[in-house]
């Protein structure tokens, strides 16, 4: 069963080999926690999502072509639930920075910023840098949001990214690219003192 | 902190698309374009920052595939019922009952004394409710009338 082709397994899994699928959910499922992850964030349901995207394909199987890679595919079905979840839940972000101080904030946008990235004691603040990096990108629309992820933090190919996202490759380096800016201007925004927090 | 000349290539740069003279005129451009410097900052910030972030991974396999194959035993279920509720709509058995339908209500249509009275039986009828009407007449309306009814020949003397 270990050395099996997806394809294989998939025609097994359809015949109605529990284990088989099992066996495909094993190998993509770490690319699939990582991407529901990064895309929900510090979310306690991120492991329905998890199996959420495993059950949907299970159910599109049988409209799966064997001849494409089903890595990108049932990618696309994690990115896609997530991006219907972001959706759905638009206080997040609100709710992540006003949990913070306004002296932590402040010192974290100067860290963030570049222009001192150590404390008096010399150390980054870690759990703070992640807290606010996921506070930028939770206000990115959820779009550009999976186009950042798939090609800045988990290193993609545009090809890919694009294949994942079901767009052009232009897209979505466009996405990229927008996401880009946006992080820039919500960052400039919040660094000016005006913030975003009602939006 | 505006955009200057070069700023257009920030985008690629981070892709690494640029060939080595550009990438170096880039470097040569973020030195002095603060612009540049504060969003390349900014971003390799975020994205070191969600990097470091741990993605725990759980075995969720054996849990999936449980699930889905349930599912689909649980589909199966609720199809032999579906299964059967939409036999009664198939098209074929539908004309079927219709035309049995049919010849049931002829044959009682058409079955001796059953729908047709005989000829004999329409006239003692007709009397019986000529009888009833006059009847009627004799008790709510007045001499005059009754009189009136009489010589019309609404009776059946």
């Amino acid at each position: 069963m270990m050395d099996a082709t997806d394809a294989v397994l998939i025609e097994k899994a359809l015949g109605g080999d529990e284990q088989a699928f099992a066996e495909l959910v094993r190998r993509y499922q770490g690319a699939v926690c990582g991407v529901v992850r990064r895309l929900l964030g510090a979310s306690p349901d991120w492991e329905d999502a998890v199996q959420e995207t495993f059950l949907r394909a299970f159910s599109a199987l049988g409209k799966f072509d064997p001849r494409y890679p089903f890595g990108p595919w049932v990618l696309r079905i994690a990115t896609n639930y997530c991006i219907d979840q972001l959706r759905k839940r638009k206080n997040m972000k609100t709710r992540l920075w006003s949990e913070l101080g306004e002296l932590e904030q402040e010192r974290l946008l100067r860290d963030f910023s570049g222009e001192d990235a150590r404390d008096s004691t010399g150390a980054r603040d870690v759990d703070g840098y992640a807290e606010i990096a996921q506070t930028l990108v939770n206000g990115l629309n959820p779009k550009y949001k999976a186009a950042f992820v798939l090609r800045e933090v988990e290193e993609r190919e545009y090809g890919e990214v694009a294949k994942i996202l079901g767009t052009s490759e232009v897209t979505a380096r466009v996405r990229v690219s927008r996401a880009r800016s946006e992080l820039q201007k919500k960052f400039n925004a919040w660094r000016a003192g005006r913030g975003e927090r009602g939006r | 902190m505006d955009k200057t000349h070069g700023c257009e290539l920030l985008d690629r740069y981070r892709d690494g698309e640029l060939d080595g003279s550009q990438r170096e005129g880039f470097k040569r451009h973020l030195a002095v374009c603060e612009y540049c410097r504060t969003r390349m900052a900014l971003l390799d910030n975020v994205v070191s920052a969600l990097r470091r972030e741990t993605v725990q991974t759980v075995d969720l396999a054996d849990r999936i595939a449980r699930r889905a194959f349930g599912q689909v035993a649980a589909l199966a279920a609720d199809a032999s019922w579906d299964g059967l509720l939409a036999s009664w709509f198939r098209p074929r058995l539908a004309f079927l009952a219709f035309g049995t339908t049919l010849v049931l209500c002829a044959l009682l249509w058409f079955a001796p004394g059953v729908g047709q009275a005989k000829e004999y039986e329409y006239e003692k009828l007709l009397n019986q409710a000529d009888a009833a009407n006059l009847a009627e007449t004799l008790l709510t309306s007045s001499d005059t009338e009754f009189a009136l009814t009489l010589v019309q020949g609404g009776g059946v003397w």
